[in-house]
């Protein structure tokens, strides 16, 4: 599919925010992905192959918003896209998080988002928010500095508790984001259920899944890998599965249950 | 309309274009990008006895206008494809080549041997040339007396048209080609992966968990284009060809050097529906220059 480039700007350090409108209406749910391609660069194979960037929202207006950060080739051409410019997409691809959970349950709703892992977070957020609109929604955030907390404003306006925590202590906690979690949940009641969805480096979920493993908590984890094609094809996106055998975080993710990802790869 | 119809190793394709094994799985993820009923063939996944995992991650990384890959070969097993992927499919109005791969000569032999009398199976292709798994694939198609074993092997164990997937990982590839007509090979599909390598300067790690793996993509077309123009002229025997196709230009290229058909791998990555694209391209390509078959191009290079 075709999409114009409406907006392409530097946020902050090396993120940006990508807007583009596609040429049909896209419904897509929190945590799906689009495999991106900018049209100009194409003859020249650089970068060869699409890039997978999770949805950061949808627009009223029909338009699809990307939050990335500057990391190598790919997203270093798509940081060079002026407006107007043509992007080729397939999408919105993958399962996306579950937002409806059992009703009644007393449980509180733990968001925890490390560095650009935010991206899918404000959209499941405000998904959250209006299918469980009884819940507490508590959204941890952890990045390197302060430069790497994205969305927070936005983040505090729709939830109920906002916790930041940074490596070098310029904002928030000093230390990592699991830190911050395990500091929350030892102050509750073991007992009490919750439901975690988290999107970050593979080390951050790995830890959450040790966390909260003698708990009463669900999780969900937005897991990111390598991929050529992003719907099955090219089976390069495996991440191991506990038990043997593999994922494809396209086809099969996304998002997966903590539980049954082995992260020692 | 200029004539894109073409038979090879018997098989009769309503074009000269086919997916290439590895980037459309059994069909089910790419028909939903793909008219399947429009391409001329589709080559599976391979398919082995056992079910097997395939490698630890990361399987694949990107490399200047191409990209590496260690997937090796992850499958369902020879029972679950015919019972559940053969079905799929027989719903559509293409041709099936199924690609097969065995540890042994004579694994090879039996995978071959389970596909008699299955309908909707309209040819096999044999992989010898996987660089990726420890046995079979590479092993068999860099030494010429393995090839000639595992050539005979499958020739005796299938009367379904055979198709041997030749290694460029060789300092001449003619010999392989001699080999596979003599034993009675249909066609051959040339090339596969070239092995490749590439490592993380800031890791100072290799970038694929295998440490090695195949080379795909428009990075290696020249060497696919050079390997079948040798062949074309010294081996009597069909070519499939393959390695970097992209564009229209890129298959032209390869009908010009000797194929008599060509498949596209890498560039469903980029876009599932590229091959309906190549199709259109070279009806037209032939179309604009008054060429009335596809068959005018073959072996056409003026040297």
């Amino acid at each position: 599919m075709r999409a114009r480039v409406i907006s392409n700007l530097c946020i902050k350090g090396s993120y940006y925010k990508l807007t583009i409108k596609p040429s049909t209406s896209i419904r897509a749910i929190a945590g799906q992905f689009l495999m991106i391609r900018p049209a100009a660069y194409q003859a020249f194979y650089e970068p060869l192959l699409p890039r997978p960037f999770s949805i950061h929202r949808l627009s009223p207006d029909g338009n699809l918003e990307i939050l990335y950060k500057v990391v190598g080739k790919g997203t270093a051409i798509l940081a060079r896209c002026g407006n107007n410019d043509e992007i080729d997409f397939l999408g919105p691809l993958g399962n996306g998080f579950p937002v409806r959970l059992t009703k009644g349950s007393s449980g509180e709703i733990l968001i925890v988002a490390g560095g650009i892992g935010v991206a899918p977070m404000l959209y499941l957020t405000e998904s959250l928010r209006a299918s469980c609109p009884e819940k507490r929604v508590i959204v941890f955030e952890g990045g390197r500095e302060t430069v790497d907390l994205l969305c927070v404003e936005e983040l505090k306006k729709i939830a109920t508790e906002v916790i930041l925590a940074t490596q070098d202590g310029s904002t928030g906690i000093k230390g990592y984001v699991t830190e911050a979690l395990e500091w929350y949940l030892h102050k509750r009641s073991s007992e009490m259920q919750a439901t975690v969805y988290a999107c970050g480096p593979n080390p951050m979920l790995k830890r959450i899944a040790e966390i909260v493993y003698p708990l009463n908590v669900d999780t969900y984890f937005s897991l990111e890998a390598t991929m050529a094609c992003g719907i099955g094809l090219c089976m390069g996106c495996a991440v191991k599965r506990k038990g043997g055998g593999y994922f494809l975080v396209c086809k099969d993710g996304p998002v997966f249950r903590g539980e049954t990802i082995d992260f020692d790869f | 309309m200029p004539d894109l119809s073409i038979e090879i190793a018997g098989i009769k394709l309503r074009n000269p274009v086919l997916l290439a094994s590895g980037t459309a799985g059994y069909g089910e993820d790419i028909a939903r990008y793909c008219d399947l009923n429009r391409v001329g063939a589709i080559i599976t996944k391979g398919i082995a006895l056992k079910p097997t995992p395939g490698n630890p991650p990361p399987r694949i990384c990107e490399t200047p206008a191409g990209m590496l890959n260690a997937i090796g070969l992850p499958n369902v097993g020879v029972d679950t494809f015919i019972k559940e992927n053969i079905p799929f499919l027989k719903k559509f109005d293409t041709r099936v080549i199924v690609n097969i791969f065995g540890a042994t000569v004579d694994e090879y032999g039996e995978v071959a041997g389970s596909f008699t009398g299955v309908e909707g199976v309209h040819g096999l292709e044999v992989n010898i040339s996987c660089p990726n798994i420890k046995e079979g694939g590479i092993a068999f198609g860099t030494d010429l007396e393995a090839t000639r074993r595992v050539v005979r092997t499958v020739r005796r164990s299938t009367t379904l048209p055979v198709i041997i997937k030749l290694s460029p990982n060789v300092t001449d590839i003619i010999p392989f080609a001699m080999v596979c007509k003599d034993e009675g090979a249909d066609a051959i599909s040339m090339i596969n992966t070239l092995l490749g390598m590439s490592i993380d300067t800031e890791t100072w790690k290799p970038r694929l968990a295998n440490i090695t793996g195949g080379l795909s993509g428009p990075a290696i077309k020249p060497v696919a284009v050079r390997m079948v123009w040798q062949v074309y002229n010294a081996v009597d025997i069909p070519i499939i060809g393959m390695g970097g196709i992209t564009t229209t230009g890129d298959a032209v290229e390869f009908f010009l050097a000797g194929t008599s058909a060509v498949a596209v791998g890498t560039a469903n990555f980029l876009n599932p529906n590229v091959s309906i694209e190549i199709i259109d391209g070279l009806g037209r390509y032939l179309e604009e220059r008054g060429i009335d078959s596809i068959r005018g191009l073959i072996g056409a290079v003026k040297i």
